[in-house]
């Protein structure tokens, strides 16, 4: 029975390999799409945010403000007037724009300036970059502080404003008195010291899980076509049996699944250096328990549809919805805590959060358990009713 | 009647009949669409996250509790964080390692002598590496709060060195600061200017646009499956010994294409707007042009993919690895003003990306003129592949 289970599941391998329009849609779409992403938004430092700075004042003072600003390696300045500014946050070109009025310079020397902020209130973008602009503010503040306080030279002559806040000021380098470094932390490692680490992991877990969905979907559309085209019926006058047949073409699908798997891994380790390697067994569960969870929804949702149009017209939306709402474009972190709940119904966020936990945050096998059982547990479920819903004729 | 009508019509007719697949083409979108935009309305918005995140002091003097409960006590970073406080570095360090805290800022054993010393002080925060965005964040917040803690530093620093220098030369008395703990610095302040924005988009608006112009596309794949079932079937081939030419039965297949996707835009549109409240601007005309233009591209599409795809197994493979990808690059799942510059030229050949711009042109009230230019290009893209489409296009 295993022989005749794994003939027809080598069968289905083998009408995809040799249909090469299938084969684009297993492996040049995922491939692709992970390239193009992975390198668009693969490390957070690698995209600058763009911010407009006018300077309206033209003194050291307002210099050292963009000379502060243009040291985050994260942004990225463009020097623009007023006017310019306040139309490309209007328009929500960017998300902040920072202006030295007029006058600053002065300001400073008498404890009264002020940085202005032109903030995109939809935006999501600035509130990172404020505290950066703070930390500035809070600089210029000490240092005029420190410069207010009279102080005279040998000679006994005071020395002048300029003089005095250059000297307070000089003491934020190389290391201001009070620094803060970011540390990532990984189980049983410690990985660099890098400020903000990479996004990698979530863009490569994310598309794996996503098109892992697709291609058991454009599996499960074979076996309706199959049924369409009458050699399901024709299979079942072999002396075969039903439950055979199904189990045949649901390994036929995991297989192409695991395949698909292993290359969008494989790109993520490769060309990304998402550590996809460092607990393999446990990686490989959870996405062995994904895979079958998803299949076990492709056979479910065939089994309902009574043609391949519907299914064609359902697949696109199971698996970008599915994908989104299990957090396979953005982190679950920044959705509302009712989504998060929600991320928990789908296979697709268990495969997630399973995924995060080993591969970004390299726990072992204990942070990989209730995921892999949730989705095991369904995917007996959905398997079992699908198989006995699915109609061969 | 002209004949190619007469095709056309019994296309969408049999469409229609298969009232499961029309309603899904139809309605699952619209569902689509209603998560997506109820689901991401809060992104960014304080009353909706809550980030779990953490500080501990291992300091044995009492300026690292005061200092961690002075950030705690910021009402601004309560409505957007979780803060909670601890002195057991282990025991948050393993909450960091699980994901249970997305950063903590560590505070460290020491702290309040070296300050008192005026040594330096290095804070530390650790990240999760699951969330590297939001860790981000606090890793910000930290760096703000010890700049505040290093500007006291410095007015000390300089108080002190002018008490070095006392001893030789007579400082005047008066006008010294009492000392660093609690100095506010409030010579550069920050202030944010309101600037009125332009109509603003909301999510549910943004993934209404966004979801439409990549749905649309897969209303085209449709078609083709329509197509390429007929040839399989042979009755193209029964249809060319009618008396009906090519012209006949390729305008009228595309007309049929062209009409469904304009019921599906209509339906999007109308249910959007009625159901989900989408503001789609006030110029609805120009809404209308750009769906039928994308309606059109959708079109040219189909023919291409009816073309290429000898099988419906084979559509299957290519359609959504082209849909997803124009409406990747299109700005139907991440905004495109989040993607490099270079990738500009890749999203000039993908329709979903001129039909989202222009919706959301209009969505913020922009003039009609400003989508002249993306509904020619939309037909334009739409003649290309139509053509190809044709020159490749086999009946039997």
């Amino acid at each position: 029975m295993i022989r005749k289970i794994l003939s027809i599941g080598w069968l289905n391998v083998q009408q995809m390999v040799r249909n090469p329009a299938e084969l684009v849609g297993v492996l040049l779409l995922p491939v692709a799409l992970t390239l193009v992403f992975g390198t668009a938004f693969g490390s957070g430092e690698e995209r600058p945010l763009t911010i407009p700075v006018v300077d309206e004042d033209g003194t050291a003072y307002s210099a050292q403000v963009l000379d502060l600003l243009g040291e985050e390696r994260s942004f990225e300045l463009v020097d623009v007037d007023r006017a310019e500014a306040e139309r490309r946050i209007r328009e929500s070109e960017n998300s902040l724009a920072i202006i030295v009025p007029e006058g600053f310079g002065e300001g400073v020397e008498a404890g009264d300036a002020q940085i202005q902020v032109m903030r995109d209130p939809t935006s999501e973008g600035g509130f990172a970059a404020m505290a950066v602009v703070e930390g500035i503010a809070v600089r210029m503040s000490a240092n005029a502080a420190a410069a207010n306080i009279p102080s005279f030279d040998r000679m006994g002559r005071e020395a002048p404003f300029a003089e005095r806040y250059g000297a307070a000021d000089a003491l934020w380098e190389p290391e201001p008195p009070v620094s803060v470094v970011g540390q990532t932390v990984v189980a049983s490692e410690v990985r660099g010291d890098a400020e903000f680490a990479s996004n990698n992991t979530q863009y490569s877990t994310g598309f794996t899980v996503m098109f892992i969905m697709f291609v058991t979907f454009g599996g499960a559309s074979g076996i309706l076509e199959e049924r369409e085209q009458g050699t399901l019926r024709r299979l079942l006058i072999t002396p075969n049996r039903k439950t055979v047949l199904i189990t045949g073409k649901i390994f036929g699908i995991v297989i192409t699944a695991v395949l698909q798997a292993a290359i969008l891994v494989g790109i993520g380790a490769l060309f990304f250096g998402v550590p996809w390697g460092k607990d393999p067994l446990v990686v490989g569960l959870l996405l062995l328990s994904y895979i079958l969870s998803v299949t076990g929804l492709a056979i479910l949702v065939s089994a309902v549809v009574r043609s391949r149009d519907q299914l064609s017209g359902l697949m696109p939306l199971l698996s970008v919805g599915l994908a989104m709402l299990g957090g396979s474009f953005w982190p679950l972190q920044i959705v509302s805590p009712a989504m998060q709940t929600i991320a928990k119904f789908t296979p697709t966020g268990w495969a997630m959060i399973g995924l995060t936990d080993v591969v970004a945050r390299n726990q072992g096998i204990e942070a990989a358990a209730l995921p892999a059982l949730v989705m095991l547990g369904f995917a007996a479920v959905s398997m079992g009713i699908g198989a006995k819903l699915l109609k061969f004729e | 009647m002209p004949r190619f009508i007469h095709i056309a019509s019994k296309d969408f007719r049999t469409l229609v009949r298969d009232k499961a697949a029309f309603l899904i083409m139809l309605g699952m979108p619209l569902v689509l669409i209603f998560i997506l935009g109820s689901a991401l309305g809060g992104v960014g918005e304080s009353d909706t996250v809550d980030i779990p995140v953490g500080i501990v002091s291992v300091d044995t003097g009492d300026q690292g509790e005061q200092f961690a409960e002075a950030i705690a006590d910021v009402e601004e970073l309560q409505s957007v964080f979780n803060i909670e406080l601890s002195d057991d570095v282990d025991d948050v360090r393993a909450k960091v390692e699980r994901g249970d805290l997305t950063a903590a800022l560590v505070i460290p054993a020491g702290f309040s002598d070296a300050l008192a010393a005026g040594d330096p002080v290095e804070l530390e925060v650790l990240q999760d590496p699951g969330a590297p965005l939001t860790a981000g964040i606090w890793a910000g917040v930290a760096r703000a709060a010890a700049a505040n803690l290093s500007g006291g530093q410095i007015v000390r620093m300089t108080v002190e060195g002018m008490r070095t220098e006392a001893d030789i030369i007579e400082v005047p008395t008066g006008n010294q600061p009492t000392g660093p703990a609690d100095m506010a610095f409030g010579a550069v302040k920050v202030t944010q200017l309101d600037v009125e924005p332009d109509k603003q988009v909301a999510m549910i608006d943004y993934y209404a646009a966004g979801q439409t112009g990549m749905f649309l596309l897969f209303g085209a794949m449709f078609g083709a499956f329509g197509f390429v079932k007929e040839r399989r079937e042979q009755t193209l081939a029964r249809m060319l010994a009618t008396p009906a030419t090519k012209f006949d039965i390729v305008a009228g297949k595309s007309l049929g294409i062209f009409a469904v996707a304009a019921c599906q835009f209509i339906v999007l549109y109308l249910g959007t707007r009625y159901l989900f409240g989408v503001d789609w601007g006030p110029t609805p005309g120009g809404i209308m042009l750009v769906g039928l233009a994308e309606g059109f591209a959708a079109t040219g599409l189909a023919m291409t993919l009816s073309a290429l795809g000898r099988t419906e197994r084979a559509i299957g493979g290519i359609g959504p690895t082209v849909i997803m990808l124009f409406a990747a690059l299109g700005g139907s799942m991440i905004p495109v003003e989040t993607m490099p510059s270079w990738m500009a030229p890749l999203q000039s050949i993908s329709p979903v990306y001129w039909a989202v711009g222009a919706f959301l042109d209009l969505m913020r009230g922009e003039a009609f003129s400003i989508i002249l230019q993306p509904v020619a290009v939309l037909f334009g893209i739409g003649a290309v592949l139509f053509g190809f489409g044709l020159w490749r296009l086999r009946y039997e």
